[in-house]
């Protein structure tokens, strides 16, 4: 077994008198993909606003690439190496793709503060080779991202997570707004992902997807978790049964 | 001396314009139209409220002849290359159009605003400057209603108000467009209230414009 990148132990979240998280014990290992699974409410979003620093924890503990972390905002966690494709897109509509796909972290022909001098050829190739590698196809690279459809945006925003390595990659529910030929965009850039060896916590309702795409299945219930199964020794039904309740897993029993 | 006294001015307003928006997150337009009106009773106070004449050679030599077009062409090359190939520039594009995002990207929003208000006060500074040298007098009452001619002008030349769009280029273009517009009225000889009349309009046009290319904008996304 590999190292472990990420790990949480009692991870928990209260909104005032609402138990979102309650103690959730949590690990991923280098290279693993792990989906996190769950109806609406189940706590997922939540665990990962947790760990990405976009809110701070009632309590628990994160350790992080083997230190223990305390992120106050989603900008240290990204720093750290934590890169998340949120729901709601982090694109700037006026640029257009390498701009954005560089956005913060620009080549420079000539540094100078911030009068740096940009190199826009250099980027330019950077984004088409990323592209390439991740099998996204878009027209025209220069047109701007607010003349692109809705898929073509998501695969802007996850291409750019692709093409700078991070230590751990989270993505929140990528492909729902998606049509068929999108989605498998998406899937192909998670599949380079994997190949990379770069960890991938995914967050999906799509079973097909989760089954195609992670090792193991974490199933979130009323913000507890109540399973953690190996891709091989479960099924569809099985994840179903879990989420909706009809099951728990025995070692998380007295949680239920 | 004068003129480095001047360009501090504008840039110290400049910053504090900047601060105050980044730290407080008060809207520009209040922020800046507040700083306008205080700097006019400074000047007000410091002048009393008599025009001051200043005859040195070398400052009326600033705005003497076709010296105000040459400082404004040069600077207008100068801040395009800025806008266009720097860090600095792309930066800026960016928190116009999402500012979140630009934050999430790992840019420092807040210095980044100071620094471009900065730059703007200075410019407003060196403006001035040009302005008195050229009018051999200084008094508060000069540039009134300005800001709203320079909003004009920006929008015809396709800046967005909503952020994340415009262009040195196009602002120049906007700027003669609407300097043939008004000067056509002086030629015709209309009097000067046709002349307020088409300003007005002007402004409230391009804006319009501007609203309906952003839904334009927003249909098709």
């Amino acid at each position: 077994m590999s190292e472990i990148i990420l790990k949480t132990e009692g991870l928990t979240k209260h909104y005032g008198g609402v138990h979102a998280l309650e103690g959730a014990d949590f690990e991923i290992r280098k290279g693993e993909h792990v989906a996190i699974m769950g109806d609406n409410g189940a706590g997922k979003s939540t665990f990962v606003r947790q760990i990405t620093g976009v809110e701070q924890r009632t309590s628990g503990k994160i350790w992080f690439d083997g230190s223990d972390v305390e992120f106050a905002g989603p900008l240290e966690a990204r720093e750290a190496g934590i890169e998340t494709v949120f729901q709601n897109l982090a694109l700037a509509d006026a640029l257009n793709v390498p701009d954005n796909l560089f956005l913060g972290r620009e080549i420079f022909k000539f540094k100078l503060g911030p009068f740096s001098i940009l190199d826009y050829k250099a980027m330019r190739e950077a984004t088409m080779a990323s592209l390439e590698k991740t099998g996204v196809k878009i027209p025209n690279v220069n047109n701007s991202i607010s003349n692109m459809s809705g898929g073509q945006r998501q695969c802007v925003a996850i291409a750019r997570t692709a093409t700078f390595h991070s230590k751990l990659t989270i993505m929140d529910e990528p492909t729902a707004a998606l049509g068929v030929q999108e989605t498998a965009q998406v899937e192909n850039i998670i599949r380079t992902l994997k190949e990379a060896g770069e960890p991938l916590i995914l967050i999906s309702h799509n079973m097909r997807q989760v089954f195609d795409l992670v090792d193991r299945i974490v199933v979130f219930r009323r913000g507890r978790i109540v399973a953690n199964l190996r891709k091989e020794e479960t099924s569809g039904e099985d994840v179903v049964a879990y989420i909706t309740g009809a099951k728990t897993a025995p070692e998380y029993a007295e949680n239920a | 001396m004068p003129l480095a006294i001047g360009l501090s001015v504008g840039l110290l307003a400049g910053v504090v314009n900047g601060l105050l928006i980044a730290k407080f997150k008060i809207p520009p337009f209040i922020v800046t139209l507040g700083m306008m009106l205080f700097m006019r009773g400074v000047a007000t106070f410091v002048t009393k409220g008599r025009p001051i004449s200043f005859l040195q050679e070398d400052y009326v030599a600033i705005g003497a002849g076709m010296n105000p077009v040459f400082i404004f062409l040069g600077l207008a090359i100068v801040m395009h290359l800025l806008l266009k190939y720097t860090k600095y520039g792309k930066h800026t594009y960016a928190i116009g159009s999402n500012e979140q995002a630009a934050l999430m990207s790992g840019i420092n929003v807040d210095r980044l605003k100071v620094l471009i208000y900065g730059i703007a006060g200075v410019l407003s500074g060196l403006a001035a400057i040009v302005m008195s040298s050229k009018a051999l007098t200084g008094q508060a009452g000069m540039g009134l209603m300005y800001e709203l001619d320079a909003i004009a002008m920006a929008v015809i030349g396709g800046t967005s108000l909503a952020g994340g769009r415009g262009s040195i280029l196009g602002t120049c273009l906007g700027a003669l467009i609407f300097g043939v517009i008004i000067s056509g009225f002086t030629f015709m000889r209309l009097d000067a209230f046709y002349q307020e009349m088409a300003k007005g309009t002007i402004i409230v046009a391009a804006v319009i414009l501007d609203q309906w290319r952003a839904q334009k904008q927003a249909a098709r996304a």
